[in-house]
């Protein structure tokens, strides 16, 4: 646990008189306020020195700019987390005003955490969030009475469903313009658990209340019976829309776009003042830059990548997520690892960058290198999972099948191995179960635009180099010359065509980038295919990842990582192959 | 939270986790960290 030294001052924190922080616990909301509330610039940062991320964007109260920060939720202010300490410092740094969001279902914890904010003597709103489930679950809150007990305004409101919002910049709007008297609460944190029970007593009575059809399906989706059938059935049919909708996306939309658009207008424009030779090659033959860069890029990754951020943040923000950590938690014991890091493994099928930040979240170092090593070995990002759909959709919907099973055993082993080489502890599962609900279409909107934008600037970058390298490596003959020395593993050890040694180069800067040049040679057999998706899956992580490895670790371990899985690569499918030939 | 209710709503089979009610909220707490909580009669 960090010292309450560790967390350095960010000189960004005040370099804004007009801040106004977002604060509360964890799971009450607070991003669906800082979307209604914020326009479109939005930045996301870390706070200096810590693993932490907060964002900030702009709030307008009365025709003025203020900067609104999503402060980390937590549970207390008595710095004895990394995220409380970064709360602290925040709080500390005299903003112009608090909006404190407090959860109605869950009041005693919200309004203690309400009360520390008061000890920094910062002019305060509170909203009291999730009044309609409050409602539901038959507790009447008297927000008046609320109100005068923390001495300041209370506005009720339903986040999700965008209600309380106008009240809530009006409020904010008097705050920041007529502060006046801050409300002031001195006590310890013992006290201020005291002092919210007693708030609470008097503030709130249990009535009765009638469950919705979400609040039953939550409680119901906590039931191994029908959790479990239930969980499998969303699993399967988010694995069908990515794959079936990129599928269609891919050859409605996309394909005539690149084939009868785009490559036709830039091959004609470049043919037109460039003369015949291996530039024009470069540009626009067959492995041109101006041909696979649009058919890779667009065709080929993007409906997936699209597809499967739309489908992981409504999982993400509905409450699915932590409900499939409770249930298999159990299995994940058995690998090693607890329920929750569960979530941060499914992210890596989007991406292995976000899921190895996410495994900040690991409250072990074991259990972090844990995660990590197994999305880096084991989890094809969604870029190469659409370029492995394409790849075996010319044979065989049992080899991607396969090819699932083969990533779920390599990532069982590395987990079971690592967890038993590694020193230290993995600590049991701590997870709040959030309520079942419908996400908020602007909040979720946000994160979705977000999430791409953050694709399209992180990725499209390392995978235009990967394009021009594979150009100018198959236009200018170089191909031949280095397939010359990897001809005995690529053809004698895996059994692939030569030309796949492309794959095997470009594969260290992007992941998908193993498999794109795979679908261009023609006659490649199923166990060919096969082979040749087991290298990608296991090869080397992209350049992008060996960054985030060395940035979240250290260089040493970057290295180990990419020795590992290479080995591990050529090895077991190196083995498919020569079993295969010998059972053939 | 001093004096709180601590209700157990089901134990999960194969080492899984424990599900508690705290006042309004579902915790999940993994098996080996739910064996260390002492229940006084």
């Amino acid at each position: 646990m960090a010292s309450c030294h560790d967390v350095q001052v960010d000189l960004r924190v005040d370099h804004d008189p007009n801040r106004i922080l977002l604060m509360g616990n964890p799971n009450v909301g607070k991003s669906v306020f800082f979307s209604q509330l914020t326009g479109l610039d939005v930045i996301s940062s870390n706070f200096v020195g810590t693993t932490v991320t907060y964002t900030e964007g702009t709030i307008e109260l009365g025709g003025e700019k203020y900067t609104l920060i999503d402060v980390p939720g937590t549970y207390s202010l008595e710095a004895t987390s990394e995220a409380e300490e970064v709360a602290v410092q925040f709080v500390s740094s005299n903003p112009r005003a608090i909006l404190c969001v407090l959860d109605a279902t869950n009041l005693e914890r919200n309004i203690k955490l309400g009360l520390e904010i008061q000890r920094y003597n910062v002019p305060i709103v509170y909203a009291l969030n999730m009044v309609d489930v409050a409602k539901r679950h038959g507790l009447e809150i008297d927000i008046e009475k609320l109100s005068k007990e923390l001495g300041a305004p209370v506005v009720p409101t339903v986040a999700v469903k965008g209600e309380g919002f106008d009240e809530l910049k009006k409020e904010l709007t008097k705050l920041v313009n007529r502060p006046g008297a801050s409300p002031r609460f001195t006590g310890s944190e013992l006290a201020a658990w005291r002092q919210a029970k007693a708030i609470v007593g008097r503030v709130r009575k249990q009535a009765s209340g009638e469950l919705s059809f979400l609040d039953r399906l939550g409680e119901a989706m906590l039931r191994p019976w029908p959790g479990i059938p239930i969980a499998l059935l969303v699993i399967l049919l988010s694995l069908g829309a990515i794959v079936g909708g990129g599928k269609a996306l891919r050859a409605a939309l996309l394909l005539p776009l690149v084939n009868d658009i785009l490559v036709p207008f830039f091959k004609n424009l470049f043919a037109s003042f460039i003369p015949e030779g291996t530039l024009l090659n470069v540009l626009i033959g067959e492995f041109g830059i101006f041909v696979i860069g649009f058919e890779w890029i667009i065709a080929l990754i993007l409906p997936y990548v699209f597809l499967f951020y739309v489908v992981f943040s409504f999982l993400e923000d509905s409450g699915f997520l932590p409900r499939l950590s409770v249930l298999f938690d159990g299995i994940m014991r058995k690998m090693g690892v607890q329920g929750g890091s569960m979530i941060t493994i499914l992210l890596g099928y989007g991406c292995a960058v976000p899921a190895i930040i996410g495994s900040r979240t690991a409250t072990t170092k074991k259990e972090r290198i844990m995660i990590s090593a197994a999305v880096c070995f084991a989890v094809p990002c969604i870029s190469q999972t659409g370029a492995l759909i394409s790849l075996f959709a010319s044979f065989s919907p049992i080899l991607l099948v396969l090819m699932l099973l083969l990533s779920f055993v390599i990532m069982f082993t590395v987990s079971f191995i690592l967890g038993r080489v590694l020193k230290g502890e993995v600590d049991p599962m701590v997870i709040e179960v959030p309520n079942l609900l419908m996400p908020n279409p602007k909040a979720y909107a946000k994160k979705l635009m977000l999430r791409m934008k953050g694709f399209l600037v992180d990725a499209e970058g390392p995978m235009l180099v990967s394009i021009i390298i594979a150009a100018t490596l198959k236009e200018t003959g170089l191909l031949e010359l280095i397939a010359v020395y990897l001809e005995p593993i690529v053809s004698g050890w895996l059994g692939l065509p030569k030309d796949a040694v492309v794959a095997l180069i470009l594969g260290v800067v992007r992941r998908e980038m193993a498999v794109a040049p795979l679908l261009a040679i023609e006659g490649l057999t199923a166990l060919q295919a096969f082979v040749g998706g087991t290298v990608a899956l296991l090869y080397l992580p992209c350049l992008s990842v060996f960054g985030i490895l060395a940035k979240e670790f250290n260089a040493r371990f970057a290295v180990a990582i990419g020795l590992a899985t290479t080995t591990t690569a050529f090895l077991v499918a190196g083995i498919i192959n020569q079993v295969a030939q010998l059972l053939v | 939270m001093e004096n709180a209710v601590v209700e157990k709503k089901m134990t999960y089979r194969l080492g899984g986790p424990v599900l508690l009610k705290v006042d309004s909220s579902e915790i999940a707490v993994g098996k080996e960290f739910a064996e260390k909580i002492m229940v006084r009669r």
